[in-house]
């Protein structure tokens, strides 16, 4: 995998939101890759910076945030550089995002056959004549059952499964080779959790695709991820394959974050929750955000830059000391 | 151990087609929701004919998929409304059959308090912490001496780690984390013997949920309370519950000893459960998973399993013969006509 190019490459991207009480730096030398085939696990706390990185990824970030530094490529295209025409078709057809919440992300007022249509039409890839007959098919790559009657169903009438599963159908309808899923499965069952999982690991298997799954439970990270991304503060402070990272956890924060995730059986005293909260992103910050809450803080990490270490083969940690 | 809450054949249903919605409409609603409703829709089985009981101390947990019932039940039993028949006796006493509106005024409604899911939500916006933890001391326990009321916050605030200059604070300018903790000084404020937690942890991240739950665990040993524990988070539920009840479409259809549920379940549904948990997720695992919807909860019939069609095990005795009770031992029971056999 590592010899071909990344089909997402995300090179030192540093991302500031301009608000009335300062400016939030909410990513800062952030990189990351993600090949074909792959899936990729974004993990953190809330306010880590995994879902602007994702949005930025999309050129699709709020207007209140500014790319200060950085790159972000996509297939060959550059995001950063490329105009709104572009972007647009490049949403839909190279890259597809489907996120949390997935009934109010529907539009309450249309049909959801027409709303998977409405992205075939805006693609070109389907007429007046077939466009009913593409959707179905949409319809039945993600396992929805009964796809004919299903076509005319509002939002309202289906699921928190169901609905999460158009999403799915709407993104990929035109076959985009990177699929960014944002918490794809909050708020649902476990049952249904489980299954809409299986699902997007099963189609990006089947078309080769790029996904990032983007997820605050390490636990289901583990499972479907062949690589994890942790990020705090909008920092990356490790990277590696989901063995490495679960079996030697080198960054400290990766560490308390696994054992503060409550896994099948033990005690209650085996967990331990991590310590104060995520730094004021507003003001000046130490050069690793993590060291507030850090047991292995030393004078070191607050006078040197961040390094990143590679610790073993495809294994990164940015830490001055690393476990 | 002596029980503190009885529960007897509780059911919840509600006729369907009253005012505001056509009959036509919520049919049609009713039929894409669920895959087999039926033509003449009449009676939604909500909880039907649930029985369990929790003892002094004892933490019970209850898990299900949403719309299995779960919150139906816990509105009954926190007596926040009315059920349609059976009974509830909460410490010897009947309290079923007196009335949700009247209930505030039995000397049980200090003795039986929830904490609601969601603490940014269920959370008065224009109440100090101050003001939402006083507020069952001033209504119920008649404590109006300012004096008298501040002591008593500010030791249950203590209680819960909630530092005392936060209590002038309103829940916009409190974290995740503490608004949690206001939420449950407010329940345990009256020193109630009976908490109800409806997803205490849902909408915490995980690096304040192990703390929260650390709580909880310390204030039950302090207070000698018992707690329903209603939880999407299995693990969660593995770790705080001495025995769990699934409930599956309005019906109880495993109970048993916490770590049996989890690592010997009889019942098909508990093991799609539990085999669906993060974390377990074997290769192997994606044989249980579930296929299609849930049946409607609409006029089910009686004599079925309402698992059948998503159970693996199912077969024509499934839809021909309630399911039976199957006991594996004297404290673990599933209700299945094929159960799972333990390897």
């Amino acid at each position: 995998m590592s010899n071909t190019f990344p089909l997402l490459d995300i090179k030192n991207l540093s991302v500031e939101f301009r608000t009335r009480s300062g400016v939030v730096k909410a990513l800062e030398d952030v990189s990351l890759e993600v090949f074909r085939g792959e899936i990729v696990g974004i993990v953190g706390e809330s306010g880590s910076g995994k879902s602007v990185s994702a949005l930025t990824a999309m050129g699709i970030l709020d207007p209140a945030g500014h790319v200060t530094a950085g790159s972000i490529s996509l297939g060959g295209l550059d995001v950063l550089g490329a105009g709104e025409a572009v972007l647009q078709t490049m949403r839909g057809q190279q890259a597809s995002m489907i996120f949390q919440s997935p009934r109010t992300s529907l539009n309450p007022i249309r049909t959801v056959g027409k709303q998977i249509g409405d992205v075939l039409h805006r693609h070109n890839m389907a007429d007046r004549q077939n466009l009913r007959e593409k959707v179905i098919k949409s319809l039945k790559t993600v396992r929805i059952p009964d796809p004919d009657r299903r076509f005319d169903a509002y939002p309202f009438e289906l699921s928190g499964g169901m609905c999460q599963r158009i999403m799915i159908a709407m993104a990929l309808a035109c076959s985009p080779e990177l699929l960014i899923a944002d918490e794809p499965t909050t708020g649902l069952d476990v049952t249904t959790q489980a299954a809409i999982m299986d699902l997007i690991r099963d189609l990006s298997r089947e078309r080769n695709m790029a996904t990032v799954l983007i997820t605050h439970d390490l636990a289901m990270a583990a499972d479907y991820c062949d690589r994890i991304i942790v990020m705090h503060a909008g920092h990356v402070v490790e990277s590696g394959s989901s063995h490495d990272l679960f079996t030697s956890p080198r960054h400290p924060y990766t560490a308390k974050l696994m054992k503060a995730t409550p896994h099948g059986g033990g005690n209650l005293d085996d967990i331990a929750s991590i310590p104060g909260g995520l730094p004021d992103l507003r003001g000046v910050l130490p050069p690793c955000r993590f060291s507030g809450r850090c047991e292995r803080h030393e004078a070191i990490c607050d006078s040197s830059a961040m390094i990143s270490k590679e610790v073993s083969p495809n294994h990164f940690v940015n830490c001055q000391r690393p476990l | 151990m002596s029980a503190l809450l009885e529960v007897f054949d509780l059911k919840k249903y509600y006729t369907l087609g009253g005012k505001g919605l056509s009959d036509g409409s919520l049919v049609s609603w009713i039929r894409n929701r669920f895959t087999n409703a039926p033509k003449d829709t009449q009676v939604l089985h909500a909880v039907d004919g649930v029985n369990f009981v929790i003892s002094k101390g004892e933490s019970l947990g209850l898990v299900g998929e949403s719309g299995c019932g779960k919150s139906t039940l816990v509105g009954m039993l926190a007596r926040l409304s009315d059920s349609t028949s059976g009974s509830i006796k909460f410490a010897g006493k009947d309290i079923g059959s007196v009335r949700a509106k009247q209930f505030h005024a039995e000397p049980e409604r200090s003795e039986l308090q929830i904490v609601f899911q969601d603490p940014h939500e269920s959370l008065n916006p224009r109440f100090t912490a101050f003001d939402t933890i006083a507020e069952p001391l001033r209504r119920l326990a008649g404590l109006s001496s300012k004096a008298e009321l501040r002591a008593r916050v500010e030791a249950v605030a203590t209680q819960v780690d909630l530092p005392l200059q936060l209590l002038g604070r309103f829940p916009h300018q409190l974290s995740g984390g503490q608004k949690a903790r206001v939420n449950i000084a407010r329940a345990i404020a009256l020193s109630p013997k009976l908490l109800i937690l409806d997803e205490p942890t849902s909408a915490l991240d995980v690096s304040v949920q192990a703390v929260i739950l650390k709580l909880l665990v310390r204030l039950k040993q302090e207070l000698g309370m018992s707690y329903l524990f209603v939880s999407h988070d299995l693990n969660v539920v593995r770790l705080l519950c001495d025995r769990v009840i699934v409930m599956y479409l309005g019906q109880i259809v495993e109970e048993g000893p916490a770590e049996d549920i989890f690592t010997k379940p009889l019942h098909p549904y508990t093991r799609a459960l539990t085999s669906a948990i993060p974390g377990h997720n074997k290769e192997d695992a994606s044989a249980f998973r579930l296929e299609g919807d849930p049946l409607s909860p609409v006029d089910p019939n009686p004599n079925a399993c309402r698992f059948y069609g998503r159970c693996p095990n199912g077969s024509e005795l499934c839809i021909k013969a309630a399911p039976p009770k199957f006991s594996s031992s004297s404290d673990h029971y599933a209700v299945c006509h094929f159960p799972v056999q333990p390897h």
